[in-house]
Formats: structure tokens, C-alpha cells, sequence
């Protein structure tokens, strides 16, 4: 039996009218009943003040960016992985956009699945859905298993204020990605210099910096 | 059964000296260390006949001496330090703290070595104490050879030790002497001058006049004085002028903004730096002259480290960048001291031990003590640099309001000039200001105009980022979705009709919206942030890349593209941004050309070669070439053949290959028919 059996009504989570109307003829065409989410939504404190998700809908559709409108003061990866915690499947829409992956990749342990929306059609959200809950349920893909880890701090990028280059050496791809001392714990991010390590949690499976996570930071 | 103790071969003594401290001037100065520990006020050393094999060499101090046990205990024991450093000597000085290997590097330059020293507490005695290498050629293991030390009436009454190496094995020549000469000279800080304080010395003509040289003290001509220092792990800092003027001040928080308060884990210090403008013009008023200056600079320049007022190297030698200086001037010039125009000192305070020196004397083990100290240094570098910086800015900025009317001044000082010149030179004089004011008009002109075209164009582009974000995320991301739910409905509902009446129209929506996707995410990617780093460009990488992205749009308009790409991969160190700006502009280019060209087949060739050291693209089309415009002038800003063009993509080429350190070139009609242009740019390597 399908993961997304018990799915029936999936709410739809975009700032723009036209764009919920649209990703609701694919959440339709995959016959689940679309639930746009019309707003304005707030903040997150706000948004979850007033709203039991649970009682509307039995997933998600979310795309990352809430805020260009009056509509949120969040993002859909912050939605999304609150949404996780609680145990709430929902996939999110970004456009793969360098900046918009720093930004999320903070949050992507509790983010399963992103999908791009020109890739979005019936069988990607059927499958995005599918491995959210199975993951929910305690079931990850290779490439989404936490390992801890060691964190290479390299050197602080010039262009980003508060923001250091860093490699992961346990990771085969040794790709550099940028590491926001913001989205580090407030006992890690005064210890940051050039050359300091720590330790993390990461999915070393990931092939690309876009399926990176990094949580559970370490002082040491 | 017996337990033997370990022993030592008499082979060590020849690894643990000449293998581990190679350099003359280190192991002497070790010496020289000893006597500083002794509380020697001077310290001589003497160098005789050693421009031959044999020669002499004598460290000679006033200090306190070696008792008898001092020498059994001390002196005679390698590898263990008595020295406690956190314990001053009698004169408060903090022992130099050595374990006794450089020393021993020294004593074995000779083939014998003497030892004559008078303690202070023993007032008659003196000691004697003789050391034949050659005795350890011939025995196994160090503890078969015995020393001796002699007891005898003192042969002088003052205190004090004379080391003698006799029988130098090799030759010590004058660049030697002259190493020697800087070390002891910057051992002991002479930037300070207190007549109390220990004064090594060499007999050697080299040392007195680099002696004179270091007191001559040209800090009045520097230009700033930087004086920064570290106290509990807090910095503050202020820069003064050459009258000791305070310029600019900044506490913990200014300097080091971006360690949000937390404090440096490194001791007590202080660092002086003092930055120069060695130009001839800057010297003109003064009473010593830029070669003066240059020349102590080039004997004593660089940051040098005192550790408890004795200098460890080799921070501050020639060619030692500790605080890297010179890369970050190169990396952005403006405003920063490099090595070559400034000279510094950090002082520490380590009473603690927290900075350990390498067995091998080359400088401290960079611990995360010696790197927090490093950093202090850095950031009152770069806190001085930011300073400067605005400073420069807003004197430019008084300067560009300012020198309008000051050039207005000028013209009409020079215009009353002409007023008051004899009748017979007057005229020529009117008509050739005239002229030359027409064509300086001219010129100002045309370059207010380029900066106006250049600040028009970055508006564009940064509209043109943000109307791509804006495009790829609401319209397209909607006609994505609506044609992805057409398609799905209509094979759905339409089974039987939909490829026949629906599937085409569909397929070329979503062809439409996959070239919007690319040229909305290409401009996105013309901004990114990371092409401004400087690094490692791979050249053909970069050319493969623009190509790509430029695919759908060459694809669009018929344009083939021909890529002969050199089969190895040159690299160069540069930006992303400069290299991509010269493809970008040149098929610009080639695709206005195209538009008035009847030729149906489209064609633009990129070839690259490694020629050398030096990678050659060339860039060329089958268009019509360029024709109404002389060929030199395709260069220059605003000129173009193009009524809707700005005249700057070729302006924008030759400026970023001028970055690069290469050359442009252009030729009218190729062998394609169309324009060619050539780069060439000198690269690192390949791979």
C-alpha cells in the first residue's frame, strides 16, 4: 500500500493567487483535494497561534518564498521544518537558487524533499510526499542519514558579512559551502575563527551541497 | 640482573646541533642569549681570521658568571632548560628561556671550545672548562669522554664569561657576518633607546655601519604611526601622524568587529608600526632624503617579534611576511603598509609560557596562543586600513567637488597670463590655449559621459537581476504548472485527440518557457557574488560556461557555434567576472553584428590555444565585420555603429583583459568574413 494512502487534501502554500492556483492543478491532477492557503499568514507565531494544519489537510505543498508580498514574514523552509517536528509531511518548491539553498540548508535535516517547481508534476509530488512520510516514520534514504562529523572552518567570505567558508573533511564531494554564524548555536558561533573545527551532524550521503544538512553543532 | 640506563651515541651530538640549528647567526645568538640571562649589560663577539678554515670566533659578556655547579648542572647538561621564565633574573630580565641545543650548535662550529668564566659570588676563582670534539670521533657513546673543569686565581677581576671556538670548520663570508650583524643589532630592541639596556655587539666593519644605520631612526618621516596593544585579551588602537597626532582611535569593539567581543587567548602585547611614503615628492620638504629612508627600511624593515625584550626570529627577516602584509596589499593595494614601505615591532609580555619557541629556533610553534596573537596584529592592520580608506574617500570626494572650480581657477589664472604677454606672442598663445582648452573640454566630456554610460548600465543590470528573479518565480513557475497540467489533463480527458490537436502547441510552450527559464537564471548567474573572487580561473571552463548559457538565446537566432577549445586547461589567478565579461561582450557583439547580415547561416568560432605562458583566445564570426568606424577607436567608450548601442562592451573587454595583464586585439573581417578578436592573457599554468 502507497505511503500517500491516507492522504486526501493537501494545502497549498504560495504568496501569489495565480501560483497556488496553479500548483493546485497538480496536487488536483494527483487526486488530492487542493486547499490553497490564502492569508496573510504573519509570522510564525502567529501562523501557529491560529492554525491547527492537522485539522485542514493531511500534507503540504510550499514554496520558499512567503515574504515578497504582504502574505508572510517567514520562509517555506521554516514552515516546512516546523511542520517536520510535528510530524506533518510537506514538500518544498525552491528554485535552486544558490542563496535560497545557503539559506535552507540550516533547516534541511528537517526538509526531506525540494522540488523545483519545473519539475513539479503528478509523479514528483506523489514521490516527494511518499518519502516524507516514510522518513517521518523513521525510514531514511542513504543520502539522508545524520552522521556526525567533523567541521572545517575556513575563511570568513569577504562579500557575506557573519558568514565563513567551511569543508566537511568526512564528506567525499569536499565541496566548500558558506556557513552563516547565525544559523550556528549561540555557545559555537564565538568560537568561529579561521582554521576552527567542530563537530556536527551531516548526511555524508549527500551527493550535492544542495542535499547537505549540518545540525546538532558541537563546541568542540 | 642489571638495569641499564639508556646512552647516547656520540653521533647525537652532531644531529642535535649542526642537524637541528643550520645557521651561524642562529646558534651564536643563542650564545648571546646566555649572556642576557646573565645579566650582562655587553656583550661582544669577535670574529678572527675566519675568512679561512680555522678561524676564531669569541663571545665575550660582563655578566654574572658560572659557579662551579652552573656549569656541571647547566652549561655541561644539553636539552634541559634551567631557566624558569615566570622567575626574572637579578636585573628582572625573563630568562630567553633555551634549551641548550642552539648553544651546542654554536660550540660545535670550531673543533675545540673553551669555556672562561668568573662568577660574581666566587670573587677570586675562575674556571676553565675545555671541549676537543675530535675526542668524540673516536668514542661510542657521549658519557666516555670526560671534561675537565679547571679551578684557577681569577686572571681579571670583573665578572663575566668568555666562550672561545676554535678551529671553525668553514668559512664564514661577508653575507654571513652581515646576517649576524642585523640579528645582534635587533636582538635587544633597539628601537628603544635606553643606555642601560643589553647591548650585544660584533667587531666588524659591516656591523658599525648598519649600527649607525639602525640609530639614525627615521620614524619622524613616517607617514602614520600605528600603536596597538593587547591587554587581557582586548585590543585597543590609534593612529597618529609624523607629529604624533592622533588620526584615528578604536577600541576592541572598532577594531574587531567581527569577533563580536570575544576576547584574543594570547598575552599581553603591543605593536608598533610605522608606514611610510617613499616617493620623492613626499621627501622634497624634509631633511633626509627618500634613498635614506628606502635604504634602513631595506636593512631593517618588516615586523619584528620581541619576546620579553629579546627578538625571536625569524619574524621581520627579509622575505618573512608573518602578518602577511604583502598579500593583502596586493590583493587590494590602497591605503596598506607592505613589508617594503614600513617597519614594526610586537612586543610580548609571556611571563606566563604561553608561547613555546621550535627546538629548531625558527620562530614559535603556532599554537592557538601564537595565532590569537597573529590575529591581534592582523585585524589592527586591517582596522587601520579601513580607516585609511574612508579617510582617502572622503578627501577624493572633498576633491571631486572641489576641482571644478579649481581647474576653473587655473584657466583663468593662465587666460590673464596670456592677457599680459607681448603683442607679437600673444595670438599664437590665444589660438593655442583656445585649441588645447577645446580638446581638454573634449576629453572631460567624453569621460563624464563613460561614467555616466557605466552607472546606466550597472542600473540595467541590476534591474535586469531583479525582473529574472521575478520572472522565474511567478509567471514562469505558473506557465510551467499550467502546462504541465494541460499536458496531464489532455492525455487524460483527450486520449484519443490529444496528440493530434494539443501536443504540439503544448511542446512549444514549455520549449518557450524552458529558454525564459535559462535567460532569466543566466542573468541571475551574471551577478553572482563568487565571480568577483579573486582565485583560480579556469579558462576554458569559463568559455565552456558562457557558451552554455548562452546556448538557448545562440540556439534562438541560428547562430552556430564553433568551440576549439586548446586540449590541455590553462588557469589563471583572476576573476570569473573579468573572463566571463569578455566572452559575454564579444557575443554580444557577434549577435548585433548578425543582425545585419543576410548570411542565413550563422556562425561564431571560438578558439584557444596555449601558446607558452601564455593563453590565446580568438574570437571571430561570420557577420559583415566592422566597417564605418576606424578600427582603433572600436576601443573607446560611447562609440558605436549601433543606434540603441552604449559603445561599451569592447570598452569593458579591453579593461578587464588590462586586468588580466593581457592584450586585445581586433582585426575588421576574419576568415570567417566577419570581426576577429584576439586575447591573449599571461596564465599561472595548466592542467
Amino acid at each position: 500500500m502507497s505511503a500517500v494512502a491516507d492522504i486526501e487534501r493537501v494545502v497549498i502554500v504560495d504568496d501569489q493567487p495565480e501560483s497556488r492556483k496553479s500548483y493546485g492543478y497538480t496536487v488536483e491532477n494527483a487526486d488530492f483535494e487542493p486547499v490553497p492557503e490564502e492569508g496573510p499568514l504573519g509570522t510564525l507565531e502567529q501562523y501557529f497561534a491560529h492554525h491547527r494544519i492537522q485539522d485542514v489537510a493531511d500534507a503540504a505543498l510550499c514554496d520558499y518564498q512567503l515574504s515578497a508580498r504582504a502574505y508572510a514574514s517567514f520562509t517555506g523552509a521554516e514552515l516546512v521544518a516546523i511542520w517536520y517536528k510535528s510530524n506533518f509531511p510537506a514538500v518544498l518548491c525552491t528554485r535552486w537558487e544558490k542563496t535560497q539553498i545557503e539559506r535552507i540548508r540550516p533547516l534541511r535535516r528537517w526538509i526531506p524533499v525540494l522540488i523545483r517547481p519545473d519539475e513539479l508534476n503528478v509523479d514528483t509530488l506523489v514521490h516527494g510526499l511518499e518519502e516524507c512520510i516514510r522518513e517521518l516514520q523513521g525510514e531514511f534514504r542513504a543520502s539522508r542519514r545524520p552522521w556526525r562529523t567533523q567541521v572545517h572552518f575556513l575563511t570568513p567570505d569577504d562579500e557575506q558579512a557573519e558568514t565563513f567558508f567551511a569543508e566537511i573533511p568526512g564528506w567525499e564531494n569536499r565541496e566548500v559551502i558558506r556557513v552563516r554564524l547565525s544559523d550556528l548555536p549561540e555557545n559555537v558561533a564565538p568560537l568561529v575563527e579561521e582554521n576552527f573545527r567542530c563537530h556536527a551532524y551531516a548526511n555524508l550521503g549527500a551527493e550535492t551541497t544542495e542535499d547537505l544538512y549540518l545540525c546538532s553543532w558541537e563546541e568542540r | 640482573m642489571n638495569s641499564p640506563p639508556i646512552r647516547f651515541s656520540t653521533d647525537i651530538l652532531r644531529r642535535l646541533g649542526e642537524e637541528l640549528n643550520p645557521n651561524l647567526d642562529q646558534g651564536i645568538l643563542e650564545l648571546v642569549k646566555n649572556s642576557y640571562d646573565a645579566n650582562a649589560r655587553r656583550c661582544a663577539v669577535r670574529f678572527r681570521n675566519v675568512i679561512n678554515p680555522g678561524g676564531e670566533i669569541e663571545i665575550d659578556d660582563d655578566g654574572d658568571g658560572l659557579e662551579y655547579q652552573d656549569i656541571v648542572e647547566g652549561w655541561l647538561v644539553l636539552g634541559r632548560s634551567r631557566k624558569n621564565t615566570s622567575k626574572g633574573t637579578r636585573l628582572g630580565r625573563t630568562p630567553a628561556g633555551d634549551k641548550g641545543l642552539g648553544r651546542l650548535a654554536a660550540l660545535r662550529l670550531g673543533k675545540q671550545v673553551h669555556l672562561i668564566t668568573r662568577p660574581r659570588e666566587s670573587a677570586d676563582v675562575e674556571y676553565l672548562v675545555t671541549i676537543d670534539w675530535d675526542r668524540y670521533k673516536s668514542e661510542d657513546l657521549v658519557e666516555n669522554v670526560p671534561v675537565n673543569i679547571d679551578e684557577r686565581p681569577r686572571s681579571q677581576p670583573d665578572p663575566g664569561t668568555t666562550v672561545i671556538i676554535d678551529g671553525v670548520r668553514n668559512i664564514i663570508g661577508r653575507m654571513e657576518v652581515k646576517r649576524l650583524a642585523r640579528a645582534l643589532i635587533l636582538l635587544a630592541d633597539p628601537f628603544d633607546r635606553d643606555p642601560s639596556a643589553f647591548k650585544p655587539t660584533l667587531e666588524s666593519p659591516d656591523f658599525k655601519d648598519l649600527e649607525q644605520l639602525v640609530d639614525r631612526m627615521y620614524f619622524d618621516d613616517a607617514e602614520y604611526h600605528l600603536v596597538a596593544s593587547l591587554s587581557d585579551g582586548r585590543v585597543s588602537a590609534r593612529v597618529t601622524d609624523w607629529r604624533g597626532r592622533t588620526l584615528f582611535e578604536g577600541d576592541h569593539k572598532d577594531i574587531a568587529p567581527e569577533r563580536n567581543g570575544k576576547k584574543y587567548s594570547a598575552p599581553d602585547a603591543s605593536f608598533d608600526l610605522w608606514a611610510f611614503i617613499l616617493t620623492r615628492t613626499g621627501f622634497e620638504t624634509r631633511s633626509t632624503s627618500v634613498a635614506e629612508v628606502r635604504s634602513w627600511i631595506e636593512s631593517f624593515g618588516g615586523v619584528h617579534l620581541y619576546l620579553n625584550g629579546l627578538r625571536v626570529a625569524p619574524y621581520g627577516n627579509p622575505a618573512n611576511d608573518w602578518l602577511d602584509m604583502n598579500l593583502r596589499r596586493v590583493q587590494n593595494p590602497e591605503e596598506r603598509p607592505s613589508t617594503n614601505n614600513s617597519i614594526g615591532r610586537v612586543s610580548i609580555s609571556d611571563t606566563d609560557g604561553l608561547l613555546s619557541q621550535k627546538t629548531d629556533r625558527s620562530g614559535f610553534i603556532e599554537n592557538h596562543e601564537f595565532e590569537e596573537l597573529r590575529a591581534f596584529a592582523q585585524d589592527a592592520l586591517e582596522w587601520m586600513a579601513r580607516r585609511r580608506l574612508s579617510a582617502a574617500e572622503a578627501r577624493r570626494r572633498k576633491e571631486r567637488a572641489a576641482t571644478p572650480t579649481r581647474s576653473e581657477q587655473s584657466r583663468d589664472s593662465l587666460k590673464r597670463q596670456i592677457e599680459r604677454a607681448p603683442a607679437n606672442i600673444k595670438n599664437e598663445l590665444t589660438t593655442a590655449f583656445t585649441n588645447y582648452d577645446r580638446e581638454h573640454q573634449r576629453e572631460t566630456d567624453a569621460l563624464r559621459r563613460e561614467v555616466q554610460l557605466y552607472r546606466t548600465l550597472s542600473t540595467a543590470g541590476i534591474t535586469a537581476a531583479t525582473f529574472a528573479h521575478e520572472s522565474g518565480g511567478y509567471p514562469l513557475k505558473i506557465i510551467a504548472q499550467s502546462v504541465t497540467a494541460i499536458e496531464f489533463r489532455g492525455m487524460k480527458y483527450y486520449s484519443d485527440t490529444y496528440e493530434k490537436h494539443l501536443a504540439n502547441p503544448v511542446a512549444s510552450i514549455r520549449h518557450a518557457c524552458d529558454s525564459l527559464g535559462v535567460l532569466s537564471s543566466a542573468t541571475l548567474q551574471l551577478v553572482d557574488s563568487d565571480k568577483r573572487r579573486m582565485g583560480r580561473i579556469d579558462l576554458n571552463v569559463v568559455v565552456r560556461q558562457v557558451l552554455s548559457t548562452f546556448s538557448p538565446l545562440l540556439d534562438g537566432r541560428d547562430v552556430k557555434v564553433i568551440a576549439d577549445l586548446s586540449p590541455v586547461e590553462p588557469y589563471l589567478r583572476g576573476t570569473e567576472a573579468a573572463v566571463e565579461s569578455i566572452i559575454t561582450n564579444f557575443i554580444n557583439n557577434s549577435l548585433t553584428a548578425f543582425e545585419s547580415s543576410p548570411d542565413a547561416q550563422r556562425i561564431v568560432k571560438v578558439k584557444t590555444d596555449v601558446i607558452g605562458d601564455t593563453w590565446r583566445m580568438e574570437f571571430s564570426d561570420n557577420g559583415p565585420g566592422i566597417s564605418g568606424i576606424d578600427i582603433k577607436d572600436v576601443w573607446l567608450p560611447g562609440n558605436t555603429t549601433r543606434a540603441s548601442g552604449t559603445g561599451l562592451g569592447l570598452t569593458i573587454v579591453r579593461d578587464a583583459v588590462a586586468d588580466l595583464n593581457g592584450r586585445v586585439n581586433a582585426m575588421p573581417h576574419s576568415e570567417l568574413g566577419g570581426a576577429t578578436f584576439s586575447v591573449e592573457v599571461p596564465i599561472l599554468g595548466v592542467s
